[in-house]
């Protein structure tokens, strides 16, 4: 792995830690414990694209049944599953956070960076395609964010 | 009674605002909410608020042209506007505080983060209207 790719693997690592527990209250593992990183044939998926100052795209994807959770604890709600528009939107907002985290992380301070809206991804992502990728557990919930900056 | 506008493209981020809100001290406040900037200029027209809190990044209107109009309006001058975006960093903080922001926080906002903004707020209205 080169320098950019671990400075980026530590920056979305930091900002998925930030976002997760501040917003969901849920805590962030970096260590898979050996669990599969295949998020399943249903998941949720939300892709962010970095317009300023350079083109890049961040991802989210997980399973349902994490977005289930983590929109579960968001709203505070456990007597109900959440609505599907619900748990597309938790997900466009919680890579809204985590991509603002992630920019301010990578650039320097004095330079200013535009993104654009997030929005859910109907197609799996390409595994062949050049992003840092890396995963975590959210209260043993996997989710993984990948980067092309 | 304080009202507060909030304005976010995500219903998320609207209801987590409102909860921040809330557990800082404002849970007898009447809240509203509106979708994107335009919305929040039509709102406004109809009723004035005590603060508005808004994204930067919205469809339709963004933030930064909602608080130049806001600003450039003599009726709604006045009205503190707190940004919360997710793509604040200190250049763009120190541009739009220039442009009228009151303040501008990081998402995700938290309760501590939040007090000390809106207790300023507060404290300012409070001596405004003679109340403190």
């Amino acid at each position: 792995m080169e320098q950019h790719e671990i400075n980026l693997c530590l920056a979305i690592k930091a900002a998925v830690t930030e976002s997760i527990e501040n917003m969901v209250f849920m805590v962030i593992d970096t260590d898979l414990n050996g669990l599969s990183e295949d998020i399943g044939c249903d998941p949720v998926m939300a892709t962010l694209m970095v317009l300023e100052p350079r083109p890049g795209l961040l991802r989210l994807a997980m399973p349902k049944s994490t977005a289930i959770e983590i929109s579960k604890n968001l709203y505070s709600i456990s007597d109900r599953e959440p609505t599907e528009a619900v748990i597309q939107d938790v997900t466009c907002e919680l890579l809204n956070t985590i991509s603002g985290r992630v920019m301010k992380r990578v650039l320097p301070a004095e330079c200013t960076f535009h993104l654009g809206l997030p929005e859910i991804a109907d197609r799996p992502f390409d595994p062949n395609e050049p992003f840092v990728k890396c995963s975590f557990l959210a209260d043993g919930n996997l989710l993984t964010v990948a980067a092309q900056l | 009674m304080q009202k507060i506008l909030i304005v976010d493209d995500s219903s998320t981020a609207r209801m987590f605002i409102r909860r921040c809100l809330e557990i800082s001290g404002c849970q007898d406040a009447d809240f509203y909410e509106a979708c994107n900037g335009r919305e929040a200029l039509d709102m406004l027209r109809e009723m004035p608020v005590d603060f508005i809190l808004a994204d930067l990044n919205m469809p339709v209107l963004d933030g930064r042209n909602m608080l130049k109009r806001l600003k450039s309006s003599p009726r709604t001058c006045e009205i503190p506007v707190v940004v919360i975006s997710s793509a604040s960093n200190p250049a763009s903080d120190v541009e739009l505080v220039a442009e009228g922001a009151y303040a501008v926080l990081s998402k995700p906002i938290t309760p501590p983060v939040l007090i000390a903004s809106i207790g300023s707020l507060f404290k300012k209205k409070e001596l405004l209207d003679g109340t403190a």
